[in-house]
């Protein structure tokens, strides 16, 4: 039996092997193809910045999302090939205030001089971590202390980077990248100027459809996965209480645990929000001890490939959250 | 009732952490003797390949994690055969292996968001489904170490004497491998790859600063083990300190005191002696 | 009496290269059995052999009229060379070593019993270490670690004896204690004991059968040695009988041979050495 167990997994190393030498082939084709010819070239870091280029740039550009599809931006690091990419690029998008914490690394190594590189986020009034864990509840205990102290801000520095939660913020994105593409490719400054006017119309739509939707729940709490969705609680008048802090990859403790249990049913909160490309079992189970419900939440920081392959996009998702947060309070 | 007793959730961590402790203690005895102290990272890391595998097969991945933690320890086995003295090295072999695979693997798993969840446990976020395949496991370890406990102990002792003296060593060296790869493939889904790994090695590098026999090398490694972990829970839960580390740490205190105790009682019998 | 340990005719060689070739030796019942002969001539190989570590490229090895197939089930007792170093870091008593070489008697997924713990306490006993039982083994000194671990193998009855290079490591009294233990046993229990070692001057005088293993082809050769006879006359009742010259390829043929071995206390190097002469000839 031993010996077939050996034999089996040669097999499956030698197969492995194979199979990852087939995708580090299939990688090294990553990067802007023949169709890109004459447009701008543009590389966004995330979901949100790649989407808002692409609805901006229309036709004219290509535009490449750095962080693969379903990947954790916190977990991720360039390689080779992206490096790369940027050496061909024409515009860097990112969305700044510390979401990126590598990107000025990768820019101060890329040799491309014409490269013009963009910090979406920059001009938008930021939430100071300890704001968006303020905002969380009104009568702070002493826990709090300890758990500023235990890195919150280990990977955001000082602010809540994820501002495209509030479509405000993400019109404000789109209105700086769509800036540096009049810069960068003035001829097509009116198609651009265009696309910029339909999004933020769509962007007041969906601004008008949150507020009125969440009205009746002003000052309500929700319990999400980590404390991603600052900017969206200012704008519309919720608290959030994150299970983790405003990083999403920390181990919870037993004794946050207890805070978030005794919080739901103080304040008959009825679901606990979980985010997709985090694990839902810490907030499965404060779910089944509180008996309430679980549903997904998105940070729209990183979506799954299916979710763009079918066609998913900023506005949609963010209608998705919209029902989701409505229907948790009813 | 104490406060720490009214969360469900806090009574599953204690409970299944008590099981798993015990067990741990019993399994990370024989592989600290048989020189693979690090037996639970390798495995802890191969079981990461196997989740990929699972997710990109399209079968369970924590049968996947199971099937490669057996066969890395099938295989660390093999090759401390064929490497005598260097023993340690095949746990270094297999675990590069399997970081290397794992993280090839996973590079072709469409979303992290399945690999997250099926990578990383929680002491105090633990379901029903892996508390009953922790008691499970639980019954079947204990029960394979007490009644091996004989051959287990001979074998650690030296192996080819055992051998000679008819002990099927091969069958039991198949059965705490594949006991150990099991427990650890689950452990690190369940509790998380740093308690398990460590359980398997502090606990007994502790006892075995005051043990007076290899009986009570088990039974004080299982004491360490077990107040480690009610300890650690119980600090985490009304201090607010993450459980996993906290577990760790005051296992790596039980090793300091026991060895500095040893030490002391050791110059005091010197003292008598002379 | 009858041979309980047969080799026939046996080569081994982990490679083409043979480490071992054509040794033929017998061991009596009864026997306290010395094999000598130079540093990796060999010596630690043909134990492994005998206890079924690895088997035999070509020809026979049998215990007790049966085959040597595997470790285990030949029934014989093995000291193991520096048996205590492994033991220095165990975390175990001396008892619950003892116990441990009661396997056999106990049963696989069994627990011991009263009677066991007693087999143990005589084991112990018969190595005049009784009142160190509850002792750590990693506590005791070199030559008290070897009598429990002699111990452990006793505690099984074995009827055959098997010794590697046991007086290498311990002091010059703990081998004189061993020597004196493993006479007893010889003579009262009537246990078979083949000992390798290159200490004959110390192990002779207890032996009566010397076997020395060197390079080459080999043939059994009886070389009377006077010197070892002479020792054993003096100071115990049955010492060297005769010499099996195992492996001494030229040990018939060159009379010579056998001379420079009996002049030599140290057999194994006389006759290591002779043979490598004659090789060096041949080519020539």
């Amino acid at each position: 039996m031993k010996f077939s167990l050996r034999r089996l997994f040669s097999g499956v190393l030698a197969v492995s092997l194979i199979g990852g030498a087939a995708g580090l082939l299939c990688s090294c084709r990553r990067g802007f193809g023949a169709d890109a010819e004459g447009k701008v070239k543009v590389v966004a870091t995330i979901f949100p910045v790649y989407d808002f280029a692409k609805r901006i740039g229309g036709d004219h550009v290509s535009v490449k999302m750095l962080i693969p599809a379903g990947t954790e931006p916190h977990e991720w690091e360039p390689s080779t090939n992206d490096m790369l990419m940027l050496e061909e690029a024409d515009l860097f998008v990112y969305s700044g205030a510390g979401m990126e914490p590598w990107a000025e690394d990768v820019l101060g190594s890329v040799q491309n001089k014409d490269l013009v590189a963009l910090e979406a986020s920059k001009g938008i009034a930021l939430l100071k971590t300890e704001e968006v864990h303020d905002m969380e509840d009104d009568h702070e205990d002493d826990h709090e202390d300890e758990h500023d102290e235990d890195g919150h801000e280990h990977h955001h520095g000082m602010y809540d980077p994820h501002v495209w939660l509030s479509p405000k913020h993400a019109e404000a994105e789109m209105e700086a990248i769509a800036e540096a593409l009049i810069a960068i490719d003035e001829e097509n400054a009116d198609y651009y100027r265009k696309n910029l006017e339909e999004a933020k119309k769509s962007c007041e739509e969906l601004d008008s459809a949150f507020r009125e939707g969440l009205k009746p729940y002003e000052g309500g709490y929700i319990v999400v996965a980590h404390e991603a969705y600052g900017y969206l609680c200012r704008e519309y008048g919720l608290k959030q209480i994150g299970i983790e802090g405003v990083s999403a990859d920390q181990e919870p403790d037993a004794a946050r645990m207890r805070e978030i249990i005794d919080k739901v049913g103080e304040y008959g909160i009825k679901c606990i929000f979980f985010e997709e490309l985090v694990d839902p079992k810490v907030a499965q189970t404060i779910a089944d001890e509180a008996g309430c419900r679980t549903m997904a939440l998105s940070p729209l920081d990183g979506l799954s490939k299916d979710d763009i392959d079918a066609g998913r996009d900023y506005f949609s998702v963010m209608q998705d959250n919209l029902k989701a947060l409505v229907s948790s309070f009813e | 009732m104490p406060l720490i007793f009214q969360y469900e959730y806090m009574q599953r961590a204690l409970f299944v952490g008590l099981l798993l402790s015990v067990i741990v203690a019993c399994l990370g005895t024989v592989m600290v003797h048989k020189r693979l102290s690090l037996i639970g990272d390798a495995l802890s890391h191969s079981s990461l390949a196997g989740v990929a595998l699972g997710l990109l097969l399209g079968f369970n991945p924590i049968v996947g994690a199971m099937a490669v933690c057996i066969v890395s320890a099938l295989s660390i086995e093999a090759i401390r055969k064929k490497l005598g003295n260097h023993s340690e090295l095949a746990v270094a072999i297999v675990m590069s292996t399997g970081i290397g695979l794992a993280g090839v693997l996973s590079g072709f798993v469409r979303s992290s968001a399945d690999f997250n969840s099926f990578l990383f446990g929680s002491i105090v976020a633990i379901s029903g489904f892996e508390a009953r395949l922790v008691m499970i496991l639980s019954v079947i370890v204990l029960l394979a170490f007490v009644l091996l406990y004989k051959e287990l102990f001979y074998i650690s002792f030296d192996e080819q004497a055992a051998a000679i003296s008819g002990v099927p060593v091969g069958f039991v060296n198949a059965v705490f491998t594949i006991l150990t790869a099991v427990t650890v493939s689950i452990a690190a889904r369940t509790v998380g790859a740093l308690i398990i790994s460590s359980l398997l090695v502090v606990p007994v590098a502790a006892a075995m600063g005051i043990a007076k026999s290899y009986k009570t090398t088990v039974l004080w490694a299982i004491f360490v083990s077990t107040v480690s972990t009610v300890g650690g829970l119980t600090l985490s839960f009304y201090f607010g300190l993450k459980p996993g580390g906290t577990i760790v740490l005051l296992s790596v205190v039980f090793f300091l005191l026991f060895r500095v105790i040893g030490y002391l009682r050791e110059k005091h019998s010197v003292k008598k002696g002379a | 009496m009858a041979n309980v340990i047969e080799v026939e005719n046996m080569s081994f060689g982990y490679t083409r290269d043979m480490i071992l070739e054509n040794v033929d030796f017998a061991v009596e019942e009864g026997d306290f059995a010395v094999i000598i002969g130079d540093n990796g001539v060999g010596k630690s190989t043909m134990v492994k052999l005998l206890l079924g570590a690895i088997r035999p490229t070509k020809g026979k090895i049998s215990i007790s009229g049966k085959p040597v197939t595997s470790l285990s089930g030949s029934g014989i007792g093995y000291l193991p060379q520096n048996g205590g170093n492994r033991a220095a870091a165990f975390p175990a008593t001396c008892e619950e070593i003892v116990m441990s070489g009661l396997y056999k008697k106990i049963g696989f997924m069994r627990f011991p019993g009263k009677a066991h713990k007693e087999k143990a306490d005589s084991a112990l006993r018969s190595v005049g270490m009784l009142d160190k039982k509850k002792e750590l083994i990693g506590n005791l000194s070199g030559g008290q670690q070897q009598r429990i671990m002699l111990a452990r193998v006793l505690a099984g009855d074995p009827k055959i004896l098997i010794l590697d290079e046991p007086t290498v490591g311990v002091d010059a009294e703990s081998v004189d204690r061993l020597l004196h233990i493993l006479h007893h046993l010889n003579i009262e229990k009537k246990v078979t004991i083949l000992m390798v070692t290159h200490d004959i001057e110390k192990v002779g005088p207890y032996a009566n059968r010397v076997l020395c293993l060197s390079e080459g082809a080999c043939r059994e050769e009886l070389l009377p040695d006077a010197q070892i006879v002479h020792a054993h006359t003096h100071s115990h009742p049955h010492g060297a009988e005769h010499i099996h010259c195992a492996n001494c390829e030229h040990g018939s043929s060159h009379g010579h041979d056998a001379e420079h071995c009996a002049e030599s206390s140290h057999c194994g190097d006389a006759c290591g050495h002779e043979h490598k002469h004659d090789h060096g000839k041949e080519e020539k």
